[in-house]
C-alpha cells in the first residue's frame, strides 16, 4: 500500500515536472494562442490589447487577423479623414515587423488595392532586424513574377511596391547581415528584373567590398534590363575605392598586369561600353561610377 | 426714471451689438487677409538642394538622433564610406513628434520617419557642414535632406501658407538618386559647355541644355547664349522657340532672352509660336480621344501662358489678333477648360495693356 502511495506520489511529481518544463517551454505559444484567441473578441478593448501583447510577442500567426482587422478598420470608416491616425492594428503589424515579413507578403498578395496601401503604409514603422534577414531574403525572392503567377490571384505589377520596402529594409540592416549575402547573390539570377534589381542593391549595402561577388556584379553590366545594369554601374562606382584592393574577376594567363590592374581594366573598360547604353539612366550612372573610380585611382596614384 | 433706465439699457445693446459687429468685420477681415499674408516656407526642393549640393551622401544616424552621422554612400563628393560627419541642424529632429510622417491629404499617419537611412544635400562652409538648399534663416538641413525608410523617401514640405513644414513622401531613394545624378550631369555639362572655345560647338552643347529637363540649368544656358555675338545669339533663340517641342519653362526663358537680343524681332516670333500652340489645341480628337496635347496639357498650357505674359514686355501691339485666337480656343476648347480663368486672366492684362497704351498714342 505504502509502496503504491509513493509510486503515485513519484508519478505526480514527474507529470508536474513535465507539466512545469512543457510549461516554460511553451509558454510563448500557450500566451500567443490565449492573445490570438482574445483577438476575436466582440470586446474592442479587449482586441486592442491582444494586439498589443502579439506585437510584444512579435507574433507571426497573429499577422494574418491583424491584417483582417485593418481592412475591417478601413472599410468601416467613409473616409480617411474620419480615421484616427493611431490604429492598434498597424501598431501591432509594425511592432511584429521584419519577422512577420513571409506571413505578411502572403497577407499582400491575396490582398485587394485598399488593404495593400494599408500594408505599404507600413513600411515607415518596420524596423528590420538582423536575425530576420533570412526572411527577408526569402521574401524578396518570392516577389517575383513567376512564384507569384502561381498564387490566386495575378498582378505582379503591383508586387514592386512590396519589394521595394522588402529591399529598403534589408538595405537597412547594411553590414549587420554580410551572411546573407550568398543568397542575395542567387537572387540576382532570378528570372524577374525587379527581383534582379532589388537584389543588386541589397548587396551593395550589406557588402563593406564586393570580394567574391564582383564577377557577378560585372556579368550584371550586361544584363538585359536597364534597372538592373544600373544598380549594377552604381554599385561599381560605389565600391571604387574598395576595387583597388580587389582580385582580378577574370585572370588572364601570360598577363603581364596586376590582378588589380586587370579587376580595374574589366571594370572600366564595361563601364565605358555602358557610357553608350541606350538607356540614359544607365549611361549616366556609368559616367558617375567611372568618374569616381577614377577620381579614387588618381587620388591613390597621387598618394603613392 | 424708468425711461432713464430702459435708454441705459438701449444704448449698452447698442454698445454690445457695435463691439458684436467690429469684432464680426476684424475676424472677416483676418479670414479673408490671412491667405493673402500667409507666409510660405521653403520646401524641400530636389533640383534646388542637388545643383547647390558640395556633397551628397547617404547617411544613418544610429542609435541617437544628435546631428552625428556616418556614411553610407557618397553620390556626390569625396566623402568616404564610414566616415563621420557633424550636422548640427540633424540633432533638433531628436523628439519623434519632429518626424511625424503627414499623409498628403494633410493627415498624421501616426509614424515617425528613424534617421537609420537619410540622403543629405550638404554645402561646405567655414563652420562646418550646412544644407544646401533654401537661403538663410528659411534654410537648414531639413528641407535639405530626404530621409528613407524601407526605400522610400519622406521630405519636408508645407502644404499651406503659415501651416507647418512636416515629412512626407516623395517617392524612392532610387528616383532620388537618378534624379541628383542626371541634375548634376546638367551642372557638369553646363561648366563643360561654357569652357568650349569654338563659338559653334559651345552653341550647339548650350542649345542641348537649353532642350533638357533640368530648370536651374536652362537660364544658365541661355544667359551664355547671350554672351555670344547678337547675330548668332538671336538666330539660335529664333530656333529654339520655333521648336514645338520646346518644354514651357525653356520657352518663357528663350522668349524673354530674345526680347533682350533683338527686341524689335521678338514679337513676331513669340506670336509665331502661340499661333503654333494655338492650332495643337484646335486639333479635334481622333476615334481613341487622343489629342496633341493629351497628357502634356499642363506644360502646354503653362507654354500658352508664358508666351502671352512675355507679349507684355516685347513691345508689339500687333500681336492682339493673335490672341484673340487663342482666346477664342482658349474660350471653346475643353481640354484648356482647366486653364482658362488663369490663362484668361493674362489675356486679359495683355489686351488692357496694349489697349491703353494705344489709347496714350504709344507706339514701337
Amino acid at each position: 500500500m505504502r509502496s503504491r502511495i509513493r509510486w503515485v506520489r513519484s508519478l505526480a511529481v514527474i507529470a508536474l515536472a513535465i507539466g512545469a518544463t512543457a510549461g516554460w517551454t511553451f509558454r510563448h505559444y500557450v500566451a500567443e494562442s490565449w492573445y490570438l484567441y482574445r483577438l476575436d473578441s466582440s470586446d474592442r478593448s479587449v482586441r486592442e490589447k491582444a494586439a498589443l501583447e502579439l506585437g510584444q510577442l512579435r507574433s507571426r500567426r497573429a499577422v494574418a487577423p491583424l491584417v483582417v482587422l485593418l481592412a475591417e478598420e478601413r472599410s468601416s470608416h467613409a473616409s480617411d479623414a474620419e480615421r484616427p491616425p493611431a490604429s492598434p492594428w498597424r501598431e501591432a503589424l509594425v511592432a511584429i515587423g521584419s519577422r512577420g515579413i513571409l506571413e505578411l507578403l502572403e497577407e499582400y498578395r491575396a490582398a485587394d488595392d485598399a488593404t495593400r496601401a494599408e500594408i505599404d503604409a507600413l513600411a515607415v514603422g518596420i524596423e528590420p532586424r538582423t536575425e530576420d534577414a533570412p526572411a527577408l531574403v526569402a521574401a524578396l525572392g518570392r516577389t517575383a513574377e513567376s512564384s507569384y503567377r502561381e498564387g490566386t490571384q495575378s498582378a505582379p505589377a503591383k508586387m514592386a511596391t512590396f519589394r521595394d520596402m522588402l529591399s529598403g529594409l534589408l538595405v537597412e540592416l547594411e553590414g549587420s547581415a554580410p551572411y546573407v549575402a550568398g543568397e542575395v547573390e542567387a537572387l540576382t539570377r532570378s528570372p524577374d528584373p525587379g527581383v534582379r534589381r532589388s537584389a543588386v542593391l541589397v548587396l551593395r549595402a550589406i557588402l563593406e567590398a564586393p570580394g567574391e561577388h564582383l564577377p557577378r556584379l560585372l556579368a550584371l553590366l550586361r544584363d538585359e534590363d536597364a534597372g538592373v545594369r544600373t544598380e549594377a554601374a552604381f554599385t561599381l562606382g560605389h565600391f571604387g575605392p574598395k576595387l583597388l584592393g580587389e582580385r582580378s574577376a577574370t585572370p588572364r594567363v601570360g598577363d603581364d598586369e596586376s590582378p588589380v590592374d586587370s579587376t580595374r581594366a574589366d571594370v572600366t573598360s564595361e563601364l565605358e561600353r555602358l557610357r553608350g547604353d541606350s538607356s540614359t539612366e544607365v549611361a549616366l550612372t556609368a559616367k558617375w561610377a567611372l568618374g569616381r573610380i577614377r577620381s579614387e585611382m588618381n587620388g591613390a596614384r597621387r598618394s603613392k | 426714471m424708468n425711461e432713464t433706465s430702459s435708454t441705459r439699457v438701449d444704448v449698452r445693446a447698442l454698445g454690445i451689438r457695435r463691439a458684436l459687429i467690429s469684432a464680426a468685420i476684424a475676424m472677416l477681415v483676418f479670414a479673408i487677409s490671412q491667405p493673402l499674408f500667409g507666409f510660405y516656407l521653403p520646401s524641400f526642393h530636389l533640383e534646388d538642394c542637388a545643383w547647390n549640393a558640395t556633397d551628397v551622401v547617404v547617411v544613418t544616424e544610429g542609435e541617437a538622433i544628435d546631428g552625428k552621422v556616418r556614411v553610407l554612400e557618397t553620390w556626390i563628393g569625396e566623402r568616404e564610406v564610414g566616415e563621420t560627419l557633424s550636422v548640427s541642424g540633424l540633432a533638433s529632429f531628436a523628439p519623434p513628434a519632429w518626424r511625424e510622417v503627414w499623409d498628403w491629404n494633410r493627415k498624421a499617419t501616426g509614424q515617425s520617419v528613424s534617421g537609420r537611412r537619410i540622403v543629405l544635400f550638404l554645402e561646405r562652409t567655414k563652420d562646418g557642414w550646412t544644407g544646401a538648399g533654401g537661403e538663410g534663416k528659411y534654410g537648414g538641413i531639413g528641407i535639405a535632406s530626404a530621409w528613407i525608410e524601407a526605400g522610400r523617401a519622406y521630405v519636408r514640405s508645407q502644404l499651406e501658407p503659415s501651416g507647418p513644414q512636416r515629412f512626407h513622401e516623395s517617392g524612392t531613394e532610387a528616383t532620388l538618386r537618378t534624379r541628383t545624378l542626371e541634375i548634376r550631369a546638367a551642372k557638369d555639362e553646363l561648366a563643360l559647355a561654357t569652357k568650349i572655345e569654338d563659338p559653334r560647338e559651345r552653341l550647339a552643347a548650350l542649345v542641348q541644355i537649353v532642350r533638357g529637363e533640368i530648370r536651374t540649368a536652362i537660364p544658365l544656358a541661355i544667359a551664355e547664349i547671350e554672351k555670344l555675338d547678337p547675330d548668332t545669339a538671336s538666330k539660335a533663340l529664333k530656333k529654339l522657340l520655333a521648336d514645338s517641342d520646346l518644354r514651357s519653362v525653356a520657352s518663357l526663358y528663350v522668349a524673354q532672352a530674345l526680347i533682350r537680343v533683338v527686341i524689335h524681332d521678338a514679337g513676331p516670333v513669340i506670336v509665331s509660336a502661340l499661333e503654333r500652340e494655338t492650332e495643337r489645341w484646335q486639333v479635334p480628337p481622333d476615334a481613341s480621344g487622343k489629342t496633341p496635347n493629351k497628357g502634356d496639357a499642363d506644360d502646354r498650357a503653362d507654354k500658352c501662358q508664358y508666351l502671352i505674359e512675355v507679349l507684355l514686355k516685347a513691345k508689339y501691339p500687333e500681336c492682339l489678333p493673335a490672341v484673340a485666337r487663342f482666346r477664342r480656343t482658349l474660350e471653346t476648347s475643353r481640354e484648356l477648360r482647366p486653364y482658362r480663368s488663369t490663362i484668361g486672366y493674362s489675356c486679359d492684362r495683355l489686351e488692357e495693356f496694349y489697349g491703353a497704351a494705344a489709347a496714350r498714342g504709344e507706339t514701337r
